[in-house]
């Protein structure tokens, strides 16, 4: 690990130990710090047209705070924080999805084909849309370790520490979870042929 | 295990820090080249990463967090004191009101037309008493218009006294709020005032209290009026825009609810593209505001801002972001308060935002 990510990590650990006890400063701080990489995964996984990003976020937030009593600095404070809110969007995306089953009078609009874009960013849209709805039907450690390292761009040491589990043991549901992803391409040959997969 | 099976994610890794030997990269490329798992993985970092874009920018951070401080801790020590016990007022009138419906549905079955003339009196006592129940003059008033100046060139003065900071409502409280963590809120609000387009409000659509009064007010005077007035009855050549709304903020100034409702109503309808047909539209969204009915003072904010008129704008942001926090609408508040201190950054309610934003946290 890089120096400057060590320090940073030490000095966020610290803030997180602080919130946990009760700072409310700290609790600020430690918010203002780890709520980009929030607001990442909550869009990540929601979608980047869903209109309930903003709640999703808050309520990331507050369960975030809610939850640093339990804190016990086992992982990296912004991992606790990226899962919080993960479970959170994944959460509002299940129930949204749910909702819009059973009543089916409202449309999506992060399904929505984007009819006037460019072949090369249809392409993209589709695939992230195909890892969204992928991480609803996976176990939810696979699903995490899917989205740390495809919307964070995190490595496989940083989903370690984030979550907790040893290197190999993520490596092993990131394997899982890409198998999943694959299976569901090649079900689908039109689709594996739009994506190029296959 | 099979050779496509040893999937190289340390190299993948390193790739994206930039570390790659020469030799390490020929053999990322060549299992790249084999393996479609791999290969998909690489490429969805690259699509989220196109998507998700840029990092949100420190003050919708800000926000975030200010918001979820807010909601997430206990409120109590953050609770302005209640000006005046106005609330204390109000709920005793609520109570009035609920013991003067179940009075006159009681005396309903015995006399019926005694009880609803009883039923409108009271209702407009209730009224009347619950506009007196704030400071005289309407210091108490975030938005006084005076009458006398305006006219269809000069826009009126407009007095913007520091506005208590309301207190969180009900359903925001600590036990909802708690809840929020696992259960959805309902967002069908915009977050800014931009999108909002003057189409959306249509005077007596959620049919507010403040015109259910007004019509009761016109039952009073004529108990037999069931039937919609024909145009010559309604007609009044000779009252102009201006005289409309002088007589309608005399009639709120002294209290007079209903006939300033009216009055307001009959100047949207027959001037609506008047500077105080505009005008009129705010201060019937803050008349709704004091009388609770937030959703509809929402929609009433939102039309004016529509309308591009700057004579109360100020005060119109204040007006709606005050009303969505009364509906809990956190997100929705803390960017009206926003938007309100970058466009008056020496607003008299720049206190009240930058609490509600929480700028002035730690």
């Amino acid at each position: 690990m890089e120096p400057k990510v060590e320090s940073r990590n030490t000095h966020l650990g610290e803030i997180a130990r602080l919130a946990a006890a009760g700072d409310t400063s700290a609790t600020a701080r430690l918010l203002r710090m780890v709520a980009p990489e929030m607001l990442r995964v909550v869009r990540g996984v929601m979608g980047p047209y869903s209109t309930e990003v903003d709640d999703a976020v808050q309520q990331a937030l507050v369960a975030l705070i809610q939850a640093l009593p339990a804190f016990r600095g086992e992982c990296a404070p912004t991992g606790y924080a990226c899962r919080i809110a993960f479970r959170t969007a994944l959460g509002m995306r299940k129930k949204a999805h749910q909702a819009h089953t059973r009543h089916d009078l409202t449309v999506e609009t992060d399904l929505l084909p984007v009819d006037d874009s460019p072949s090369g960013l249809r392409e993209s849209r589709r695939r992230t849309e195909l890892v969204r709805n992928l991480l609803e039907h996976i176990p939810s450690e696979q699903a995490e370790a899917l989205a740390m390292r495809t919307m964070l761009g995190w490595s496989l040491e940083e989903i370690s520490r984030a979550s907790g589990a040893p290197v190999n043991t993520v490596r092993s549901r990131l394997r899982l979870a890409k198998e999943a992803l694959r299976r569901n391409i090649e079900s689908d040959p039109a689709l594996a042929e739009e994506l190029g997969v296959g | 295990m099979k050779v496509i099976d040893f999937h190289l994610d340390d190299l993948l890794d390193r790739e994206i820090e930039g570390t790659l030997s020469p030799e390490e990269d020929r053999r990322l490329r060549e299992h790249l080249e084999r393996c479609m798992q791999c290969h998909l993985e690489r490429q969805l970092r690259s699509d989220f990463e196109e998507e998700l874009g840029a990092r949100e920018d420190p003050t919708t951070i800000q926000m975030f967090v200010s918001g979820a401080m807010r909601a997430a801790h206990p409120l109590a020590s953050r609770r302005v004191p209640r000006a005046a016990s106005s609330h204390a007022w109000r709920r005793r009138f609520i109570l009035l009101l609920a013991a003067t419906m179940v009075f006159g549905a009681g005396l309903a079955g015995a006399e019926v037309e005694f009880a609803g003339r009883a039923w409108v009196a009271a209702r407009q006592s209730v009224a009347f008493w619950f506009q007196r129940s704030r400071p005289e003059p309407t210091p108490g008033d975030a938005m006084t218009v005076s009458a006398k100046t305006t006219s269809e060139n000069a826009p009126p003065v407009v007095h913007s006294p520091a506005v208590a900071l309301p207190a969180l409502p009900p359903d925001l409280d600590d036990a909802n709020v708690r809840s929020q963590a696992s259960a959805p809120v309902r967002r069908d609000e915009p977050s800014s005032i931009s999108p909002v387009s003057a189409g959306t409000y249509r005077p007596g659509a959620d049919r507010p209290r403040v015109e259910m009064l007004a019509r009761d007010h016109e039952s009073l005077a004529n108990p037999s009026n069931e039937q919609v007035p024909n145009e010559a009855e309604t007609a009044k050549p000779s009252t102009s825009a201006s005289t409309l709304f002088d007589d309608a903020n005399a009639a709120r100034h002294r209290g007079s609810t209903v006939e300033a409702a009216g009055l307001y109503h009959d100047l949207q309808a027959r001037f609506p593209e008047s500077q105080e047909g505009r005008l009129s539209i705010a201060v019937v969204a803050r008349m709704q505001l004091d009388l609770g009915e937030t959703t509809a003072a929402v929609s009433g904010f939102e039309a004016y801002l529509a309308t591009g008129d700057e004579a109360l704008r100020e005060e119109a942001m204040a007006g709606r972001a005050i009303a969505l926090g009364r509906l809990g609408r956190i997100v929705a508040e803390v960017d009206a308060w926003g938007d309100l201190l970058r466009a008056y950054p020496r607003s008299s309610y720049v206190g009240v935002a930058r609490t509600r934003t929480g700028q002035d946290l730690p």
